[in-house]
């Protein structure tokens, strides 16, 4: 089992496509998760930048310095294109919520990812980029700002301003059950 | 079940995605955009030595004999700079192909 740096350097180095393969085996599901997330479950689109991120990280491989982990450079690359996305494209993100209150507890991991995609679309894309890289990746904050160039404050008040939106639902949904 | 614990649940991710779709699709993507780069390398490097070469058979004719005789010798110095000019250009626009056989 190769290590990212061995593979990278085998990529950039040798020119071997099939080392890029066994960094897009190992990333794709994290990265197609957050975009997901981000997307608010609009899966299509989310694998469309999935794609283009990959592609943008083959160009740019001998770019990455390898300050920060390749996972979170990935992130950045992601997050820069969804926003690039959302910026040129229909505004797809303005559907009022969908979600079934009384279905928030559930044991289907294919329906509680579809539930956390319809908690995003309370948020805006800032909020929903901060609280997944926090919440859902571990991210701490330092490296959320390091990753997506947002300022250390902004990120805090993005992640509060997020928990904050999502606790109110969670809230209700305690109300409801009770 | 406090709020933090409970969105933590709810947010963080449930499943592993399968992506033997997504990355062949990828791979394959990648693959084109190589081949096209090597494509457009290649057709300008022919296009450069066409246009070079025509160049030169413009000039050749005539100043060419002249400058032989020019009596400091420069036109063999600007021959020699040329000629290593040309050779790291070529060489560095190859250096990949060499490199990777």
């Amino acid at each position: 089992m190769h290590t990212d740096s061995e593979l990278i350097a085998k990529v950039i180095v040798k020119g071997e496509h099939q080392a890029f393969n066994g960094l897009v085996v190992k990333y794709q599901s994290g990265v197609r998760q957050f975009l997901r997330r981000l997307t608010a479950g609009d899966h299509a689109l989310a694998d469309d930048i999935a794609q283009d991120v990959f592609i943008i990280a083959f160009q740019k491989l001998s770019q990455f310095k390898g300050t920060g982990s390749f996972s979170g450079w990935l992130r950045k690359l992601a997050y820069h294109r969804f926003i690039r996305v959302i910026q040129t494209g229909a505004n797809k993100y303005e559907s009022p919520c969908d979600v079934s209150w009384q279905s928030l507890q559930t044991s289907d991991s294919i329906e509680a990812d579809i539930l956390a995609e319809s908690l995003m679309k309370m948020l805006e894309p800032d909020e929903r980029m901060a609280i997944t890289l926090n919440v859902s990746e571990g991210f701490s904050h330092s490296e959320i700002s390091n990753i997506t160039g947002v300022p250390l404050g902004t990120v805090k008040s993005f992640i509060a301003r997020a928990k904050d939106k999502l606790n109110k639902v969670v809230q209700s949904n305690e109300q409801v059950v009770a | 079940m406090t709020n933090d614990t409970m969105l933590k649940s709810l947010l963080t991710y449930h499943q592993q995605l399968i992506g033997d779709d997504f990355i062949h699709q990828l791979m394959n993507k990648i693959d084109t955009a190589y081949k096209r780069r090597q494509w457009i390398l290649g057709i300008c490097s022919i296009l450069g030595i066409i246009f070079g070469y025509v160049g030169l058979q413009t000039i050749w004719p005539q100043q060419w004999l002249l400058l032989q005789y020019l009596p400091d010798n420069s036109f063999y110095i600007l021959e020699t700079i040329a000629i290593v000019s040309v050779g790291c250009v070529l060489t560095w626009v190859f250096k990949d192909e060499f490199e990777h056989g």
